[in-house]
């Protein structure tokens, strides 16, 4: 077990460096200059005269190390990584390892709330459901999930923030600045996951009590409560656990529509910007952290599953 | 060398400028009842922003919002409350020497920057240097022109020297780019300082929260300019501009009062929202309209007949009605109407028409054969190359133009890129329509890169009718040099009504910039750009 962790951690470097290569790689595939854009960002005041642009462009250019061959700047950015700085941000001159620090917590608090409504909202839609299947709390239960796979996560949070601040005003239309305000933004982004996992939940468990071990364990006469937590739902979590490892990384991309829909701050927001703008240094520590995250989001599902099957073990 | 101080020069360029029809500036927009209100000091105001400040240094950066968050913080040396007006900033006078190379300029003596450092000739020989020096990165090397050096004569007496007159130099001194920072902090920060600005503004840097930004009053600011008609530190306490990304979550967020002021809006709820007693500002941008330049070059624009059947052909009316929900002006030529110089004859030339448009077509030989709906000229279609990058309503806008070219027959196909793609696509010429748009102060700002050679040839990305015409360059350079209001504008004008007859360029709108704010918030001023100053601005009861 502790080998098999030991492995999975030293895995993690080669991930990480394929990661490094294949991000590196696109940025530069791109048909996007970093300093245009930044050029054009500013769209007021002095403009530049062509020849002024074109001094100013070779300046940046060779201030950023553009000017250097591809392998060059792979090099200097790999020493950036070992160092820990991550380079500097094209646009604010700030280390990026410094604007990642300061943006992370907030999306990791963000998508672990979000898996947290997730998983309370899927298993307990999925628990009324599953245990009266064709009753009218499964229909409902299902009608909603079924609305939940399918609305687009922006039109959930607007409609939400409609509904729960501009009308009802009982929770704040920003995602900060307090304990309820993430509230809205947390259940936007777990009902996509809750909806599946409602629909997992009821499936297996309504076939599960169809299982020859339930209709034992009620002739020996246990009750309903103990033949639901100690022989059921076992047998319905690994499952469920499974499809809540995939749903991180689904969160972790989602946080960047909940992000923006809520103003939040984040490393989500951050990396689509830094795309946009071409800011390659952001944008390969964005990535190097997005993919540590599910990385470590997935070892930890492999290593849980051991607890909750004992049948499982890695040697 | 002539002596001019600020306001003898003020009051000269006050003639000059008469009968303008931009809006004036430091002008409170609250009516009657506000300006009977007597303002209360302290309180918060809460200003929905569009997107965090990547830098807060207004030396290297100047991203077009991020310039109203640096005005709080950074005084100019000089203020310009009307266009080509000056008036006393950091600076008290100036001189200007008679071949227009050497601005001498005499510095407040009382002025402390926020960290306790005291202002003086250092500081602002600190800013030029520092735009001119490569290692800084700063993207304002425009903005300091033609540049040579700065002496300090005296700490409190400053000399700048440039290559060659240069006749928007004190318009760009009242930008914010042209700001001075503390030397002291900008020693102790280094880039570091995008993130902690240290200004002599009315309001002090305080610390981010997340994405959100703190300012505090500076409680020892007692150097307005006298147009502001206001002295001592601000009437607000705190200034917290809060990241909001998506315009929908602005309005709510100003609808529930947790901000209560916002910029960038939903247009479609404009109306509603000043309907429902919010109150909205409307601040017409001073520069280049939104247009689509036609690249001159390249078949089949290359015919002025053409061009002008395009003009015709968009109805600029319609696209303001359906895309800008009416919430925006029909643009008459390159300059909008705030901009010093522009000049009102121009207006309609060119109605929408699709009879005319079709007859230009059919006169320059494009004709519609039978049955089909895009027109020929020897067996070759009426092709229209249109490229576009996608922010803001630009897309919606540029369809609907499309469709309405189409309607005369034109193939007129629409390329929606990224702007490098789109800036590739420009620099190689390989277009017929493409789109600018620019916020300036003065047309010296615009119209040179917009429409002189130079951009051209060396690759520019904003000379995008292509026009490369040397009686004009020497037009456009000599409007440039001159410090003479009443020259500057009848060039201008000869210019704006050779770029609309020869059809260079097909204006749709001149660009607004919205500012909501809730009926409690008062005493905004606005600066000749349209930006907000919240000096004297306070929060009264609900």
């Amino acid at each position: 077990m502790l080998r098999y962790t030991l492995w999975r951690v030293v895995w993690v470097m080669p991930v990480l460096f394929g990661v490094s290569v294949a991000v590196f790689l696109m940025l530069h595939v791109l048909p996007a200059d970093p300093l245009q854009v930044m050029l054009v960002q500013t769209s007021s005041g002095q403009v530049p005269t062509a020849q002024g642009t074109e001094q100013l462009l070779a300046q940046l250019r060779s201030e950023l190390g553009l000017d250097q061959p591809l392998y060059v700047q792979f090099g200097r950015f790999l020493w950036d990584v070992l160092t820990g700085s991550l380079g500097q941000s094209y646009r604010s001159q700030e280390p990026v390892s410094r604007m990642l620090a300061a943006q992370y917590p907030y999306t990791v608090r963000l998508a672990l709330s979000g898996l947290a409504c997730a998983i309370v909202l899927g298993l307990g839609f999925g628990i009324l459901a599953g245990l009266k299947p064709g009753s009218w709390v499964d229909r409902v239960s299902m009608l909603l999930a079924s609305i939940g796979i399918s609305a687009p996560i922006f039109w959930l949070g607007l409609m939400l923030i409609w509904l729960f601040a501009v009308t009802w005003e009982l929770l704040p239309v920003l995602g900060t600045g307090s304990a309820a305000a993430l509230i809205l933004p947390a259940v936007t982004l777990g009902l996509p996951g809750a909806a599946i996992i409602a629909r997992l939940t009821r499936q297996n468990l309504a076939a599960t009590f169809k299982e020859d071990f339930i209709t034992t364990a009620r002739a020996k006469g246990l009750p309903g409560r103990i033949i639901l937590l100690k022989h059921a739902l076992p047998n319905v979590m690994l499952p469920v656990l499974t499809i809540v490892g995939l749903q991180f990384g689904n969160l972790m991309t989602g946080t960047v529509i909940v992000e923006t829909v809520f103003s939040r701050p984040g490393i989500g927001r951050m990396g689509v910007n830094a795309i946009l703008q071409s800011d390659y240094p952001v944008v390969q520590g964005f990535a190097l952290v997005i993919a540590a995250t599910y990385v470590v989001a997935n070892l930890v599902v492999d290593l849980a599953y051991t607890r909750i099957d004992p049948r499982i073990r890695y040697d | 060398m002539t002596t001019r101080t600020g306001p003898s020069r003020r009051r000269v360029l006050a003639l000059a400028a008469g009968g303008l029809a931009s809006p004036p500036l430091f002008q409170a927009f609250i009516p009657e009842a506000a300006a009977q209100a007597t303002p209360v000091a302290g309180g918060r105001l809460t200003w929905a922003y569009v997107l965090r400040p990547p830098s807060l240094d207004p030396n290297v950066w100047s991203g077009g919002n991020d310039t109203v968050v640096m005005r709080q913080i950074f005084d100019p040396l000089i203020w310009s409350p009307r266009p080509g007006e000056f008036a006393p900033g950091l600076a008290s006078a100036w001189t200007i020497s008679l071949d227009g190379r050497v601005y001498r300029f005499e510095l407040r003596r009382d002025v402390t920057f926020h960290d306790g450092t005291p202002f003086t000739a250092e500081a602002v020989k600190l800013t030029f240097d520092r735009i001119a020096d490569p290692v800084t990165r700063s993207l304002l090397t425009g903005a300091i022109g033609p540049f040579e050096s700065a002496t300090v004569i005296d700490p409190h007496t400053v000399e700048i020297r440039l290559h060659r007159p240069w006749g928007t130099f004190l318009s760009n001194l009242s930008s914010v780019a042209l700001s001075p920072g503390s030397p002291e902090a900008i020693r102790r920060l280094g880039a570091g300082f995008a993130q902690a600005p240290v200004g002599t503004g009315p309001f002090m840097f305080e610390r981010w929260v997340g994405n959100d930004l703190h300012l505090r009053r500076n409680p020892s600011y007692r150097w307005a300019p006298q147009a502001i008609a206001h002295a001592g530190p601000a009437h607000l306490e705190e200034l917290v501009i809060r990241e909001v990304p998506e315009a929908t979550t602005r309005m709510n967020a100003l609808r529930t009062g947790e901000v209560n002021f916002t910029h960038f809006p939903v247009l479609s709820q404009v109306e509603t929202l000043e309907r429902a007693g919010f109150g909205v500002a409307r601040m017409p941008q001073p520069g280049f309209s939104w247009s689509f330049p036609m690249n001159i070059t390249r078949s089949p624009t290359d015919d002025v007949r053409v061009r002008h059947a395009i003009l015709h052909a968009i109805s600029r009316e319609q696209i303001v009605r359906t895309v800008l929900f009416g919430q925006m002006q029909v643009a008459q030529g390159p300059l909008t109407a705030a901009t010093f110089g522009f000049d009102p004859s121009i207006a309609n030339m060119y109605p929408f028409n699709q009879q005319r448009a079709a007859a230009l077509l059919d006169e320059a030989g494009w004709r519609l054969p039978a049955g089909g709906r895009v027109r020929q000229r020897n067996g070759a279609p009426l092709r229209l190359e249109m490229i576009m990058f996608d922010v803001g309503t630009n897309k919606a806008v540029t369809e609907l133009a499309q469709a309405m070219l189409q309607q005369i027959g034109f193939d007129a196909q629409l390329s929606v890129t990224n702007y490098p793609a789109f800036a590739a696509r420009v620099t190689a010429a390989d277009y017929n329509l493409a789109q600018m748009r620019w916020s300036a102060l003065d047309p010296d700002q615009v119209i040179p890169t917009m429409f002189s050679s130079g951009q051209v040839t060396g690759g520019g990305q904003f000379n995008r009718t292509r026009i490369a015409n040397e009686s004009l360059d020497a037009r456009i350079a000599e409007g440039g040099a001159s410090t003479d209001p009443a020259l500057r504008r009848r060039i201008y004008a000869e210019i704006q009504r050779e770029a609309m007859q020869q059809g260079w360029i097909a204006p749709i709108y001149d660009d607004t910039w919205f500012w909501l704010r809730q009926q409690q918030i008062q005493g905004l001023q606005y600066d000749l750009e349209g930006r907000p100053l919240f000096y004297k601005a306070w929060v009264g009861r609900a």
